[in-house]
Order: structure tokens, then C-alpha cells, then sequence
């Protein structure tokens, strides 16, 4: 099953580097927000900056997995369904859409702090919970486009289905970025980040258990 | 199947009814004057509600902590309602603070006691000193002799709102509940019955969780003051009824009814099980208005008295009933039109 | 017509109780003969709120029995 995953995970990848639509439209899509967050605010706030900062990733992250399935032909989708295990394609696209999504978080990151004066304090912590939430969200923007890509509007039926989960992932994460805009101990972010790794669980839990009936046709 | 139902109805019906007939314990809504001065006499003004305090030796206690409490030279009582009490406010005050806030207690042997919080502020206080006055214990026996429901300041009659919108969000959970284990049902078996009593289950929940957020609404007017509050159980509550409702967008969105069924149970169960972190862990991470929340346990013993036990779970029971027998009847009809 | 009417009044009766009650529990100095007749009156708003729910069961009953006949047709056609 790894080999497989494997596989179809550098198949992802070349697919993704041929085509100049992809990640490139997606870091595109970064650039011009970033830009036009700068013209209307020019330096924000901390708490600005960081509401700013996860609204960006989450629309830039639902656009590159919504593209990320479409760009496949309905027929090998089909080919690739009967060849391989229904686990190592979930989760082979489950990690190239985290890898995605670090990038995206990366650059998002790296462009805020070109624009506004980085606020964070306690780097560390906020770079795992980010990490923690970019694994939450590439999980179950995989699952959720796996539905979504079967109904007559992709992209708003997409932002819907993930409601149950973005909301307990984005909390307990945005609770944690303003903890580390001061100085603050394991102590006081541990409870939050305990939340954060049981919902990632629980998201990939019920992923596991439920993929298999999605994917028969 | 018959008799499930008739207990439902008979179950609201005793909520309907002893939950809006059974009176009141005494409260306390009316003092008069609210400061005073330290070191001079203070004449309340005190008005009661549902009190009886003709019946029996009133007693007054203004309570600075446990240990220190005044005691009034002169109680007078003028009918049920109302009380005169005289008390001399001394000079000395344990404690350092300058201005002290001073809860009026009541006991009568047939109400029980009622407490007003913060009912009368003494300013000018000074520390040390004689502070024998202040050594009274307040003498309270928990029993009254009537049945009666608590009186909480705040809330006073709308208390009683809690047979009626809490019992539909309660019945609202078990009812999703039940629909996510038709959906399993369904990814095991593939019989469509059990496709349609899921759909009919969640959406009778859906039902029960905006009449719930309606009266919930109505009530947070009256008690916080404003119709939304942005409180994080009712921001919850409103996240929990989109995600039913994108359900429903889901089966109407996909082609045809054997992958609408499919994709739909595996959502309803899904958003299920991601429900439960959503509206109980949340809200207790953050402090909130609604009470059971900020850290404490919803229904404690603080917040729900045993005489209320006495109607509220007979009437959670009424309503799972009957938004079974809702269900039910929405399930057949959608046989019936295939 | 008539009944339409009455049942007029019976709410706007009862919807001026139920509010007087709510102004006489939020504090304010409603003097002693006068709230003991509003509480008298709760009997009122029960039987209008009791006459109201049983309604609706009729209408949920009367809908159970419709479908029982028509799914028994249903099963003896087959």
C-alpha cells in the first residue's frame, strides 16, 4: 500500500509541475490577496494580521484542492479507482494536499511579514499549530472534494460540507496564534493543542472509516 | 407502536402543566435604599416575591462573608410582601475595603431563605476595631415546607422556560443521533428505507434546533438583554443547524438518488460525530452567558433543582417521543411516494 | 365566525396577562391584591397553551391514521 501511495503521490507532483495552472494559480491567488490586504490596510493590527492571515490560507486552500481534483480526466480517474487500494489514493492525496497547503502557509507567511511588521512572539508554538491545522484542513478539504466534486456546484458545496470542521479546527488555532502574539509557556497553550491533535484524529479517523463508501462507484 | 406515542403526549402535557403552574419559591425584588453610610441607622424598604412573610418569625441578615453578618435591631412586617428592617450600619468593617457590598438574606420558616446579592453598598467603611456586630451567623434551614421552583434573581418566572427549550435541544441530539445510526444502517445494509428515516430523523431535529434557537432568542431578550448576544453556545447552536441544513443542500446537489443517499450518510455521520466537540467542549473552553458554561458543568446541582428535575426529565423524555412519532410519519410518507 | 372572534379575544385577553406577569417578576412594586389575581389567572394561559398542543396532536393523530389506511391499501393491492 505504500508503494502505491507512494506513487500516485509523485504522479500528483509531475502532474502539478507540468501544468502552469496548479500551485502557481494558487500562489498567484496568495500574491494578489496579500497585495490588496496591504493597500486597504497597510499595518495591522496583531489580531488583524492573524484573522487576515488564516482567512487567506483557508480560501487559497480550498481553491488549490477543488483544482487539485479537477484536473484529472473523468476516464483515468476510473482507471486509477479499479488499479489501486481506495487507502493509498486517500492518502496519497491527503499528503500532497498538506504539502500544498505548507507551501501555501509558507509563502502566505512569508508575504504578511514583507508586508506587516510580524507580531509573533513565540514562534515555535505558532508554527506547530499551524502545522497542525494545515494537516486538519488538507484531510478534510481532501474528503469534502471527494463529495463535492460529484454535485453541480463544486466550489460552494465544498465551503459547506467542511463547516463541521473548520470551525472546531480554525478555534482552538486562532486561540493559539493570539496566545503567541506575548510570551507564553506550554502551560497555558496545552489544553489547545490537545483539542487541535484530537480533532485532527478524529478527522482522520472517521476519514479512514468512511473513504471506502465514497469511493465505489 | 401505539402506546410510545400516547406517552409522549402525556409526558408534554405534565410538562406543560406543572412546569407553568407549580408557584415560585420567595425571592427577594425590591430594596430600598441601595447605600448607606457607615457608621449610621439604615431603614430597608423590602419587597418580596411569592413570599409569605406574615407566616412565622421573619429573620434579616446583611452578610458581609461566612463568618461576619449584621443583624437588623427591628424587623417589621407589613403584609406578605413587604418588610421594614431597621439596622445600624457600624463604623468598623472587617475587611479593608472603604465601600462593601452587602448581601440581604431572608429566612422564614415556611419559604426557606431567599439571598439578594450586592442588595445594599456601605461607603466610608474603616478597618479594625470593635467588629463584634458583625459576628452573627446567618441561620438558615434549607427546607421550605411548600413545593415550589427556585427563584433566581435575573431570571424570576422565565425559569420556567427551562422545561421548554432545553428539552428540545436534548431531543434535538438524540434525534440527529438516531439519524446518523440510520445512516450507518444504510452503508451497511443499502436498504433505502433506512436512507429516507434518516432524512426524516435529521430533519425533525432540524426543526427542534430552530424552535430551540427561537425560544432560546426570546429568552436571552428577556434575561440578557438582547435577542443574538453572540454567546458561544448560541454561535454554536446556529453552526449546528447550517451543518443539517448543508445536508439537505448536499442530497438535493448530487445527480441521482442511489449517490445522493451514499454521500449523504457519509456526511451525516461525519458531522455528527464532529458535532459533539462542537456544541459541549467548545462552549466549555470559553466563558459564556449561558449558564453550565465557562468551566462548569452544565446541570449541576447548582443549576438544576431537584423539584425541577422532577418535570424536566419526564419532559425531555415527552419531546424524544414525539419527535420519533414526527420522524416516523415523515419516513412512511416518503415510501409512499415512491 | 363567532368562534374565530372569541378565540380573538382569548388570545389578546391571555397575551396581556402573560405580559403583565412578565412586568410583575422583573422587579417591579406590584401591590399585593393585584398580583394575587394575575396569579390566579396562570390558569388561563395553561389551558390555552394545553388547548393549543392538543391540537396540534389531533392533526398529527388524524395524519398517522391517513397513512395506516393508505399503506394497508398499498400492502393489500400487492
Amino acid at each position: 500500500m505504500f508503494r502505491q501511495s507512494l506513487a500516485l503521490f509523485k504522479k500528483d507532483i509531475h502532474l502539478d509541475l507540468r501544468q502552469r495552472f496548479g500551485l502557481g494559480g494558487i500562489l498567484l491567488y496568495v500574491f494578489s490577496a496579500s497585495f490588496i490586504i496591504y493597500l486597504t490596510f497597510g499595518e495591522m493590527t496583531p489580531e488583524e494580521w492573524i484573522v487576515l492571515f488564516w482567512i487567506v490560507i483557508l480560501f487559497a486552500s480550498v481553491n488549490a484542492v477543488l483544482k487539485s481534483f479537477a484536473q484529472e480526466a473523468k476516464k483515468r480517474q476510473l482507471y486509477y479507482y479499479t488499479l489501486c487500494d481506495p487507502y493509498a489514493a486517500i492518502f496519497s492525496k491527503m499528503l500532497y494536499n498538506f504539502c500544498v497547503l505548507v507551501i501555501i502557509t509558507a509563502v502566505t507567511w512569508s508575504l504578511f511579514s514583507i508586508v506587516s511588521p510580524n507580531p509573533i512572539l513565540t514562534h515555535q508554538y505558532f508554527f506547530l499549530a499551524a502545522g497542525l491545522a494545515c494537516a486538519g484542513i488538507a484531510a478534510n478539504f481532501t474528503f469534502v472534494s471527494a463529495i463535492a466534486y460529484r454535485t453541480r456546484n463544486q466550489s460552494t458545496m465544498m465551503m459547506v460540507l467542511s463547516l463541521p470542521v473548520i470551525i472546531p479546527l480554525l478555534l482552538p488555532v486562532i486561540k493559539i496564534s493570539l496566545k503567541t502574539l506575548n510570551d507564553v509557556s506550554w502551560r497555558e497553550t496545552k489544553g489547545d493543542f490537545s483539542l487541535l491533535l484530537s480533532i485532527d484524529l478524529l478527522i482522520v479517523a472517521l476519514i479512514v472509516f468512511l473513504f471506502p463508501y465514497i469511493w465505489r462507484e | 407502536m401505539k402506546w410510545w406515542k400516547v406517552l409522549g403526549i402525556l409526558l408534554i402535557l405534565y410538562s406543560l402543566i406543572a412546569g407553568m403552574l407549580v408557584p415560585l419559591g420567595a425571592g427577594i425584588i425590591r430594596v430600598e435604599p441601595r447605600r448607606a453610610a457607615a457608621g449610621t441607622p439604615l431603614v430597608l424598604e423590602v419587597t418580596g416575591y411569592n413570599s409569605t412573610y406574615r407566616n412565622g418569625d421573619t429573620k434579616a441578615w446583611l452578610k458581609y462573608d461566612d463568618q461576619h453578618a449584621l443583624s437588623p435591631r427591628r424587623v417589621t412586617v407589613q403584609n406578605d410582601r413587604d418588610l421594614r428592617l431597621d439596622f445600624v450600619i457600624p463604623k468598623q468593617h472587617p475587611g479593608r475595603d472603604s465601600v462593601n457590598a452587602l448581601n440581604l438574606i431572608l429566612f422564614n420558616p415556611r419559604d426557606g431563605y431567599s439571598v439578594l446579592p450586592s442588595a445594599v453598598f456601605t461607603v466610608g467603611a474603616t478597618f479594625g476595631g470593635d467588629i463584634s456586630p458583625w459576628l452573627n451567623s446567618v441561620e438558615v434551614t434549607d427546607a421550605s415546607t411548600r413545593f415550589h421552583f427556585p427563584y433566581r434573581n435575573i431570571l424570576g418566572e422565565t425559569i420556567r422556560n427551562t422545561y421548554y427549550h432545553v428539552p428540545l435541544w436534548m431531543a434535538m441530539m438524540v434525534i440527529f443521533a438516531i439519524s446518523m445510526w440510520y445512516s450507518v444502517g444504510f452503508l451497511r445494509r443499502r436498504d433505502p428505507a433506512d436512507d429516507q428515516r434518516a432524512e426524516a430523523f435529521a430533519s425533525t431535529g432540524l426543526l427542534f434546533g430552530i424552535l430551540g434557537i427561537v425560544t432560546g432568542m426570546v429568552w436571552a431578550k428577556n434575561t440578557w438583554g438582547a435577542y443574538w448576544s453572540f454567546d458561544v453556545k448560541q454561535n454554536m447552536a446556529a453552526i449546528a443547524l447550517l451543518i443539517y441544513a448543508a445536508y439537505f443542500m448536499l442530497r438535493s446537489a448530487l445527480p441521482d438518488r442511489d449517490t445522493a443517499a451514499r454521500f449523504s450518510s457519509v456526511y451525516n455521520i461525519f458531522a455528527f460525530i464532529l458535532l459533539i466537540p462542537l456544541l459541549y467542549i467548545i462552549p466549555r473552553m470559553t466563558a459564556s452567558l449561558h449558564p453550565g458554561s465557562g468551566g462548569n458543568p452544565a446541570f449541576a446541582s447548582d443549576d438544576l433543582d431537584s423539584t425541577m428535575r422532577m418535570v424536566f426529565y419526564p419532559a425531555v423524555a415527552g419531546w424524544i417521543l414525539m419527535g420519533c412519532w414526527i420522524s416516523q410519519l415523515r419516513a412512511r410518507t416518503k415510501r409512499l411516494y415512491e | 365566525m363567532k368562534k374565530f372572534n372569541f378565540l380573538i379575544q382569548k388570545y389578546s385577553v391571555t397575551s396581556f396577562l402573560i405580559l403583565l406577569c412578565l412586568q410583575a417578576s422583573q422587579a417591579s412594586t406590584a401591590s399585593g391584591p393585584d398580583f394575587m389575581q394575575s396569579i390566579g389567572k396562570i390558569y388561563v394561559v395553561v389551558a390555552v397553551i394545553v388547548i393549543i398542543f392538543l391540537g396540534l396532536v389531533l392533526y398529527l393523530y388524524r395524519l398517522d391514521r391517513r397513512i395506516s389506511r393508505i399503506e394497508k391499501r398499498k400492502r393489500y393491492e400487492k
